[in-house]
């Protein structure tokens, strides 16, 4: 009894304990308002809000908002005023970025399930292709062999043709098998010029739907803090391309040929294939999901706002 | 209509020629190449780089114009040691040097190749020529650098002299503007606006491939179907036909006990022809051994 008790207060221990002991958990209370309330501003934000404010140039508006803070109690309807336009702007800053970011997300999502809906187009094919494939060899194997093999039966007893008839089966297997071979790769197929959100990563020509708001180009070109290299996000995304066998190395002939085709910057003859789709989806949610980082130190520099 | 027909050819033959001439021997003492030659002269002014945002649809934000001489070469990464030419040209026309730096110059450029020319032009395009005279040309670019421009049409070709080309309108040809001042947005480079010059929309088959794609995916080519088709039925009838054919023609041996019971009659029924029966015995037996 005192045993189970014990392993319940455990497990009600485990289940609570990280959620109170994760500092980087932002969910928002109470108590947690009135401990941002009586911290100085630069230690509110996290290293990642720091810098996204900075980039976004509002630091200058959440100091003057902390001073307000401070002298509060002195000039009450006098600050209000100030107090209210400031976080009116503040606020417009970031739900634009929001917004921005969404945009981006949205344009990396509906190429995303583009190139999802590709692939199944093209893997449906390619299926079908394997089943018929495995239709004729059935059919050279059971049909064509069995016939060949009947024939030679004592009673039957014809030798010539019966090992001619399995000769063509042993033929036919053999031409099916190596079709099986290259119906496995599916169709490759071309494709015109259409850039996609890699495009301006790998910085090759984008269009007009595939470009960056500033404020996410510039998230993607800043090296993340608390990072021990100096590359930047941007940089550590196509490393980590590299690293996985996603992309062979840019330096490379190769690897530059293939970012084109990736980001669609070029017309694309008989290259469209399942791998390279794939390949493209999934660096193209790997990019989503770095983008979609921003939300949270937006969420960081939101709280901050309300807190001070 | 024979001889129209010559003149056509020889029309084509002098353009080709004229062509070749001003490729292969640009020193040639011809007024068209002379002034050709002062041309690249004040194209020389533009020693000079630059930045660009976009060009056409193209958006380079990190893009870098290149010049030298009546050479133009865009780039979309300085920073890349091997980047290749996004696009490069030639500089047809030029004015307003504003320095040796080439600043606040103006004039016309027409790219003739690069990784990313066919986002600017598919070839289906009609481009057009409008000398001084007020006449226009119409068909597609061959060639051109800063001294000639040489258009083929739909009958024959023609090759135009720069000094006499007023305008080209084509969506490889562009109207450039180099900026005065150092832009921001460029690292602090001078911006090189990039204003298009094609008759049709510039971008309208950047659009629709997603389409084609779709399309070339849910096409079913019923006669790539049929021929498959075909070739299984006769690949597996093969099979059948090819054993029967041989088993015709191929006849099984004959079973010994048959051909010595026929040798056997042959011999009991022919008392009257016994040499036809000493043949039969001499076939069965070589058969037998």
């Amino acid at each position: 009894m005192h045993r189970c008790f014990a392993l319940l207060l455990l497990l009600l221990l485990a289940a609570t304990g990280p959620a109170l002991a994760d500092p980087d958990d932002l969910s928002e209370t109470e108590e947690r308002s009135a401990k941002l309330a009586s911290m100085p501003v630069h230690t509110l934000l996290s290293p990642a809000g720091k810098q996204l404010a900075t980039s976004l140039g509002v630091l200058p508006q959440l100091q003057k908002l902390a001073e307000l803070r401070e002298h509060r109690g002195k000039k009450q309807g006098e600050i209000s005023h100030l107090n209210a336009s400031l976080r009116l702007e503040l606020t417009e800053t970031i739900l634009t970025t929001m917004l921005q970011c969404q945009q981006v997300i949205v344009e990396i999502d509906s190429e995303i399930s583009e190139s999802s809906e590709f692939i199944a187009a093209m893997g449906s094919r390619r299926d079908r292709a394997i089943q018929y494939n495995s239709l004729a060899s059935l059919v050279a194997n059971g049909i064509v062999s069995t016939t060949g093999n009947y024939l030679q039966m004592p009673p039957n007893m014809s030798q010539i043709p019966g090992d001619t008839m399995e000769a063509g089966a042993s033929m036919l297997s053999g031409c099916l098998g190596a079709m099986a071979m290259y119906q496995q790769n599916g169709e490759k197929l071309s494709a015109g010029i259409r850039p996609n959100m890699l495009a301006k990563v790998f910085k090759r020509p984008n269009n007009e739907l595939t470009e960056y708001p500033d404020i996410i180009w510039t998230y993607l070109n800043t090296v993340p803090p608390g990072s021990n290299q100096s590359k930047t996000r941007r940089e550590l995304l196509i490393d980590s391309w590299e690293k996985l066998g996603r992309i062979p190395s840019p330096s490379e002939q190769k690897g530059r040929e293939y970012t084109r085709i990736l980001s669609g910057t070029i017309p694309q003859k008989k290259t469209v294939t399942i791998n390279m789709l794939e390949d493209r989806s999934a660096m193209l949610a790997d990019l989503r999901a770095i983008v979609g980082q921003i939300y949270k130190d937006l969420l960081n520099l939101m709280l901050v706002v309300r807190a001070v | 209509m024979v001889l129209f027909g010559f003149r056509k050819r020889g029309a084509a033959l002098l353009s080709i020629a004229l062509t070749l001439t001003a490729m292969l021997s640009p020193a040639t003492t011809s007024p068209v190449l002379a002034r050709a030659k002062k041309s690249v002269r004040t194209a020389d002014q533009f020693k000079t780089q630059s930045g660009l945002t976009k060009i056409g649809p193209l958006h380079m934000s990190d893009g870098v114009v290149l010049m030298q001489g009546p050479d133009v070469v865009i780039l979309s990464d300085t920073s890349d040691p091997l980047s290749e030419a996004e696009l490069a040209g030639v500089v047809i026309k030029s004015s307003g040097a504003a320095d040796q730096s080439g600043q606040g110059s103006q004039g016309q450029v027409f790219f003739t190749k690069g990784t990313s020319l066919p986002a600017l032009d598919d070839g289906s395009q009609i481009e057009r020529v409008t000398l001084k005279d007020g006449s226009a040309f119409e068909g597609r670019i061959v060639y051109a650098n800063s001294a000639v421009v040489a258009l083929k049409m739909k009958r024959g070709s023609k090759t135009f002299g720069t000094e006499n080309v007023v305008a080209i309108n084509s969506p490889r040809a562009f109207n450039f503007q180099i900026g005065k001042d150092p832009d921001p947005a460029a690292n602090g480079a001078n911006l090189t606006a990039f204003i298009p010059t094609t008759l049709g929309p510039a971008s309208s088959h950047l659009a629709d491939e997603s389409s084609q794609l779709k399309l070339r995916l849910t096409k079913h080519n019923m006669m790539t179907k049929g021929v498959m088709l075909a070739a299984t039925v006769a690949a597996v009838g093969a099979c059948f036909v090819i054993p029967a054919v041989v088993a015709v023609k191929v006849q099984p041996p004959r079973n010994s006990n048959n051909s010595s019971s026929g040798g056997g009659g042959g011999g009991s029924s022919g008392g009257s022809s016994g040499g036809s029966s000493g043949g039969s015995s001499s076939s069965s037996s070589s058969s037998g051994n």
